[in-house]
């Protein structure tokens, strides 16, 4: 087969996912090396510079999305405006992401206030999940950040967060 | 918009003050709390538009401040002091700006994150159809809260007329025991299951089961389960009898 077919072939399982696409899934779906399609991917990434349409890596996977300089064309499209996460939410959510697993408490220690509504939004908005228990009296649950959350902020992996600007 | 405070002897916003009077450059004894607050509810009233954020941040920072200035017009406690001889004040107030430089860490990071968040609204990703669309989120962002109490005080008015009825308790745990003493008086064995059937309601389920740990309790039955998730067994107790009145 010829690398176009191939390419096709992945812009076509691009195009169907609605969630990201991991380099083994397309590897495994066409029977070519994981370099391979890694190459690939990279061709196409420059491929699309013209279109409306563009490659990112996000959550660990590829997937097809708009670019952004036509967001205001497609906000008048779709109906919903978005919705944005509140401050208590953020702060939390960052905590949760440099020191998972954590438990409620301890989020609490560092935020000062009570964080069990917040806890709720972000599970409700499958940006954050039970990822155990810890050892201790009272065995609370600990909180992980999911995929959801590297795609709702366009990021890769967990490495890519920022680290802190004061690091001591 | 930050509010800023004029106060005799301090200008700036009730953050600055707040870390100023930590690290000592401000004696929180110059400081009228009465007039921070007295200034901030004047500034209120006048607001229409109220930024939910930024009224409980500036309510975090008067009530540390009022913890603090408390703090330092009572007497200590001899034995309070004793027992807190571990910490001292040097190392309290340390671990107090470690906490607040932690906090900061994080709050700057979670700036970051409405950066990222701002720029992926602009990305539109593929839809997953929604087979219901009950469930839209709905966004506040341009009602005030004034609309909100608005709606809210209609809402109250509309639903004065409703009238509720409150039911009475139709089964009460008294009756379900002593039904279920009838049955097991009768058949001295019956399973745990049938005295749960499938049209219970909740409430008579709940009823049912405080029948059965009270029974157990007073030793009336006696109940056998011969393995893990197996059939249970409810008996006569008919050994000692220990039973209390309850009917």
């Amino acid at each position: 087969m010829e690398r176009q077919e191939y390419k096709n072939i992945i812009e076509a399982l691009l195009f169907i996912s609605s969630k990201p696409v991991r380099i083994k899934e397309i590897s495994d779906v066409i029977g070519i090396s994981v370099e391979e399609v890694r190459n690939l991917l990279e061709e196409m990434e420059t491929e699309y510079q013209n279109r409306g349409l563009q490659i990112i890596q996000i959550a660990g996977g590829y997937q097809l999305v708009t670019k952004p300089e036509y967001s205001e064309y497609l906000k008048k499209f779709t109906s919903s405006p978005p919705s944005r996460l509140s401050k208590a939410a953020l702060e939390t959510l960052a905590i949760i992401a440099y020191k998972q697993p954590i438990t409620r408490p301890e989020i609490e220690k560092i935020r000062g206030v009570n964080v069990d509504g917040v806890i709720n939004t972000l599970l409700e908005k499958k940006l954050i999940k039970i990822s155990g228990r810890k050892d201790v009296p009272g065995k609370p649950f600990l909180f992980s950040t999911t995929d959801e959350f590297l795609s709702y902020f366009g990021i890769n992996s967990l490495a890519e967060l920022p680290k802190f600007s004061d690091e001591k | 918009m930050e509010y800023i405070l004029n106060l005799t002897n301090f200008s700036g916003t009730i953050e600055l003050l707040f870390y100023s009077v930590k690290k000592g450059e401000t004696d929180i004894y110059n400081i009228s709390l009465t007039e921070i607050v007295t200034q901030y509810i004047q500034y209120i009233q006048k607001l229409l538009e109220i930024d939910i954020d930024k009224v409980a941040e500036f309510l975090v920072y008067s009530a540390a401040l009022i913890e603090l200035k408390s703090k330092k017009l009572l007497p200590v406690d001899k034995e309070e002091k004793e027992d807190e001889e571990e910490i001292s004040e040097e190392e309290m107030k340390k671990l107090l700006q470690e906490r607040m430089e932690e906090y900061r860490k994080y709050k700057e990071i979670s700036e970051r994150f409405r950066i990222w968040e701002e720029n992926m609204k602009k990305i539109h990703f593929r839809g997953v159809e929604p087979e219901f669309s009950i469930e839209k989120e709905i966004s506040l962002e341009d009602v005030s809260i004034i609309d909100l109490f608005i709606i809210f005080k209609n809402i109250l008015e509309r639903s004065k007329e409703v009238i509720l009825e409150i039911f009475p308790e139709r089964i009460t745990v008294e009756d379900r025991i002593r039904e279920i003493k009838e049955i097991v008086k009768e058949k001295k064995v019956i399973n745990f299951f049938q005295l749960f059937p499938e049209e219970a309601t909740k409430i008579e389920v709940i009823v049912t089961f405080l029948a059965i740990l009270e029974l157990i309790r007073q030793k009336f039955i006696k109940i056998r389960q011969t393995k893990i998730f197996g059939e249970i067994d409810i008996y006569l107790n008919d050994g000692e009898t220990g039973i209390q009145k309850y009917n």
